[in-house]
């Protein structure tokens, strides 16, 4: 193959390829830079996100909060849910158009997004970066990959269904052999689904692990 | 918890799945988010995996005959 050609295709090839899962990157603030977050706005993420944490975790609730991308100002008030619920609905109202957003929310049994995550992520135009930080201090994050063919609710709902029976056939097969234990295996669905289905998706999605 | 459901034929299995289809879609339009999958977390049985892959079976079908369907009948609830 000529080299030009090779040298083209390699170019493509790191176009396409989505760094999915960055769990080895120790640098939250990184992410969450590559992830759109600007300056103005990345202290508060911060802060916010962990302020989040520990409120679900003394309450194991979740919690939640709307936030502008370029100012950092916060929309409202916090939003406490249930267990594993958190409404949006309140704080979706407050929205001005034009404006981008970052919704975080917390997840008491810290699994990543979850299917509604994804959801209503794609049902949300405005809002350009989704964080959900879990109660044990990962963070996850999904965001619009620029230019991206975004896609629909359904094709969410379908591409998940699709993807689940393999991965957790692949989870359970690993745990049989005892490389995973029955518990990680059952926590890690959520991810392998989502690490999958992403790029697919129009969004770019990674996870972040604090040092044990 | 979901159970499997080898009772129901493929057409009523379809039915369940379809609306669930739609409660999610209602769901995401409030603005509400609901993390089963931060919550449920199922023994991997085979009866369970029986059951996904029932799922992701019934979610070919319903999208296949809404393609025949055509655009209109492209969403769930609309």
């Amino acid at each position: 193959m000529d080299s030009w050609i090779r040298r083209g295709l390699h170019r493509l090839s790191r176009r396409l390829r989505t760094p999915a899962v960055s769990e080895d990157a120790n640098n939250l603030q990184l992410l969450l830079r590559a992830h759109g977050i600007v300056e103005a706005s990345l202290p508060i993420i911060l802060q916010l996100g962990e302020q989040l944490r520990r409120l679900t975790r003394q309450t194991g609730s979740e919690f939640g909060a709307l936030v502008e991308l370029t100012t950092g100002r916060q929309l409202g008030s916090l939003v406490e849910g249930k267990a594993a619920e958190v409404d949006f609905a309140p704080l979706l109202l407050q929205m001005r158009q034009g404006s981008r957003y970052v919704q975080l929310h917390t997840h008491p049994n810290s699994t990543s997004f979850s299917d509604s995550d994804l959801r209503w992520l794609v049902n949300q135009p405005d809002v350009h970066v989704e964080v959900v930080v879990g109660a044990n201090g990962t963070w996850y994050l999904l965001s619009r990959h620029p230019g991206a063919y975004l896609a629909n609710i359904e094709m969410v709902d379908i591409m998940w269904i699709r993807e689940e029976p393999p991965v957790k056939r692949i989870l359970a097969m690993q745990a049989l052999h005892g490389e995973i234990s029955m518990i990680d295996s059952t926590h890690l669905v959520p991810h392998e689904v989502v690490n999958r289905i992403t790029p697919m998706l129009g969004l770019r999605y990674d996870r972040w692990r604090p040092a044990p | 918890m979901r159970f499997p459901m080898p009772q129901l034929t493929d057409d009523e299995f379809d039915a369940l799945i379809e609306a669930e289809l739609a409660r999610n879609l209602e769901e995401t339009r409030r603005g509400l988010i609901v993390d089963r999958s931060d919550s449920e977390f199922p023994n991997f049985t085979e009866e369970h995996l029986a059951y996904v892959e029932r799922r992701a079976a019934a979610v070919e079908r319903i999208l296949a005959k809404r393609l025949a369907a055509g655009p209109s009948a492209n969403r769930t609830a609309s």
